[in-house]
């Protein structure tokens, strides 16, 4: 009688989801302790509201430098992020005609469907959802910038008391910028856009061609995910352009900034995988693999294929 | 025609969502309510609630005596994004922040759309409104039969409100916003500005007199007393200033914005910063008198005499009585409760009002509450909830 055989465990793979579990503990225990509302206050929104008075004030008092250079500075540190999503996309893509091979041959049999595809994207090192992650990063700073800009902006006491409580009272230059200069061309930029047409057509604008660029790259074999992508695309600039009829004109100008640097940097990432030829290594590198879990031939780690690649 | 029916499904569904979006939108840049602001007499309260509506309450029970607008009809839910307002009905008050003043028969407020309104203190009706350049934040001063008041346009007005006219030629520009309301003695007005500066204006003729710079905004009300101008800044800093020449007299370093109006009392002037410390500092050289007191809270609103004492309201909804010889601290209100944690009804952003030994607050939520202020303390006498 055959014993059954005890799983494995890769000590490594251990590690990691000790730390996993261990960084995931260690969050709910400073969430518990500290507070979600003060972290917030102290992670993300002092610190915005005061760097954007920072470069306010360093800035010749121009609102709308000190926005442009805070969402340079944000998308650079955010870039990693940024050509993860970019490699992941173009992994995905890459791999698309693959995946359909393998929908071709395992779409009566979903469960073996879905293990290969795991198979696949595991090898690739792409991931359908990574590409996720740094636009969900994102999210808290959008909100965070919100809510920055608009107390940065106090037009009313209620705002000016709020900005007077998140700014950092040692810093005694402050106190000679404030109120900030909100006018801006015809704008007043703690108000919507009165015109109110221009500023929305620019937000939906570049953020159409931002994420037409995005999307470029990933074009999608399947005709489904593509419709779907050709909505979002016109979904998403239609929506953030309706919500700059509503907004301050001073986010606007954020997104209007940040889109334009979005695609810059899109551009610019795109240009260094073409050169880099990741995408082309995952793809080259699994149009030999079989695609069959019975084959259980290891094509190395990203690493590995990559210095074998050089 | 499924991927034109498709198309059309999620352009729909994106115009309700834009729709509900666009009307749960946190739109604070388009909305401003203000807060509830409060004037006292010994018969009755007046107070502009958070929202825009006025109410006069009975100083005896709370009782509401009048309101104004009588009756807003407005439907809720979805039927409420596509409802519009009756151009021809009375409509509630845009943000106030300055308190309503009360002279002889009428009620003025003014308020964020900039329009200075008077009101029958008996029956509640609007007796006229007068259109301003810019919104009205810091509320009016009045002095002889004229109300000065300044404006988020950069202006100054002074209004006979007799006539409803303007007193000077065209009114003062200042460089910046005039958010705090002016002090006025028998020959000239005092005003603040987010510009940095003190103005002194000849009162009949709106000429500036003098100015006097600080190294930061002013958004609160200055104050007058014996000669001396007394203000907080933005730069953290309490001026006296001399009335006549615009001089300098002593500046003093707190450790945080003064947003409120300084209150001069027996020899002392008394200062609330935004991170909830109370000053009081010697009229003579700035000198503390004791160790800046801590009420817990951040306080917006400058603090009020009552009954020997001061109080001071902070941001959680509290009301604290400071004694002016010890600096000893006393919770008025709540009279129970942990101390600093909100209350539940909502900030005291603005000045308590205080007449012939009661106190009058208004929260950020829209409640009244009236205190009995005694030697050692105060109780509550009613709460007016809004409806």
């Amino acid at each position: 009688m055959e014993t059954p055989q005890r799983p494995q465990i890769d000590p490594r793979q251990l590690r990691k989801q000790l730390l996993t579990w261990g960084i995931g503990a260690a969050v709910l225990v400073v969430v518990f302790t500290v507070g979600l509302d003060n972290i917030w206050r102290e992670g993300i929104i002092r610190p915005m509201l005061n760097s954007l008075l920072l470069l306010y004030a360093n800035l010749g008092h121009s609102f709308v430098l000190a926005i442009a250079a805070f969402t340079v500075i944000l998308r650079l540190i955010t870039l990693p992020l940024s050509v993860k999503q970019v490699r992941s996309t173009r992994r995905v893509a890459a791999i698309q005609p693959l995946m359909n091979e393998l929908q071709k041959k395992y779409g009566g049999n979903k469960e073996r469907l879905v293990q290969e595809q795991q198979r696949l994207y595991k090898e690739a090192g792409a991931s359908p959802l990574s590409g996720c992650l740094p636009t969900l990063i994102q999210f808290p700073i959008w909100i965070g910038l919100y809510q920055s800009i608009s107390s940065v902006l106090a037009d009313t006491p209620i705002e000016l008391m709020r900005m007077g409580q998140n700014i950092y009272a040692n810093i005694a230059s402050f106190a000679q910028v404030i109120p900030l200069q909100s006018r801006f061309l015809w704008l007043n930029l703690a108000l919507p856009d009165p015109s109110p047409v221009v500023l929305p057509i620019l937000v939906g604008g570049t953020m159409y061609l931002q994420q037409r660029l995005a999307t470029k790259s990933s074009a999608a074999a399947d005709p489904q995910q593509a419709s779907m992508n050709n909505t979002m695309q016109l979904m998403m600039p239609l929506m953030f352009a309706y919500f700059t009829t509503q907004f301050a004109s001073g986010l606007a100008l954020y997104f209007i900034i940040s889109n334009v640097v979005g695609i810059a940097l899109q551009w610019g990432i795109e240009r260094y995988e073409d050169r880099r030829g990741d995408a082309g290594l995952a793809l080259a590198a699994l149009q030999t693999a079989p695609a069959t879990s019975k084959d259980k031939v290891s094509h190395g780690t990203k690493r590995q294929r990559r210095k074998k690649k050089r | 025609m499924n991927k034109v029916f498709h198309r059309g499904t999620l352009l729909l569904l994106f115009l309700i969502l834009a729709m509900v979006a666009g009307g749960c939108a946190p739109r604070g840049a388009v909305v401003n309510t203000g807060w509830t602001v409060v004037a006292a007499t010994p018969e009755a309260a007046y107070a502009v609630l958070y929202g825009g509506t006025i109410v006069a309450l009975d100083a005896a029970e709370g009782r509401e005596l009048w309101r104004y607008p009588v009756a807003v009809q407005r439907p809720g839910g979805l039927a409420g994004l596509f409802s519009r307002p009756d151009p021809n009905a009375a409509q509630p008050l845009e943000a106030t922040y300055g308190a309503p003043v009360v002279v002889d028969d009428a009620l003025l407020a003014a308020s964020l759309d900039g329009k200075l309104r008077a009101f029958d203190r008996e029956k509640g009706d609007l007796l006229w409104e007068l259109q301003l350049e810019g919104g009205v934040i810091g509320g009016l001063t009045v002095r002889d039969g004229i109300a000065y008041l300044g404006t988020n346009e950069d202006l100054v007005y002074a209004v006979d409100l007799a006539t409803r006219e303007f007193v000077w030629a065209e009114p003062f520009h200042t460089q910046g916003w005039a958010w705090g309301a002016p002090a006025v003695d028998a020959e000239r007005l005092y005003i603040g500005s987010m510009d940095h500066h003190v103005y002194a204006l000849d009162r009949a003729t709106g000429t500036a007199l003098w100015t006097f710079n600080t190294s930061g905004a002013i958004p609160g009300p200055v104050a007058l007393a014996d000669g001396v101008v007394y203000l907080g800044s933005v730069d953290q800093k309490v001026y006296a200033v001399d009335a006549a020449t615009g001089q300098v007299v002593w500046e003093h370093s707190v450790d945080h914005w003064v947003m409120g109006q300084p209150l001069v009392l027996d020899g002392y002037v008394y200062v609330a910063s935004l991170n909830g410390r109370v000053h009081a500092l010697s009229v003579a050289d700035g000198s503390p008198r004791w160790e800046a007191v801590s009420v817990e809270r951040a306080v917006r609103a400058g603090p009020q005499a009552l009954n020997g004492g001061i109080v001071v309201a902070n941001e959680a909804g509290e009301l604290w009585r400071i004694e002016t010889a010890t600096g000893d601290r006393t919770r008025l209100y709540p009279e129970s409760g942990e101390i600093g944690l909100d209350t539940g009804m909502g900030a005291i952003l603005s000045a308590p009002a205080v007449a012939d030994g009661w106190a009058v607050i208004g929260t950020t939520k829209g409640y009244v509450v009236a205190l009995d202020a005694s030697a050692s303390g105060a109780t509550e006498r009613w709460t007016y909830a809004p409806n």
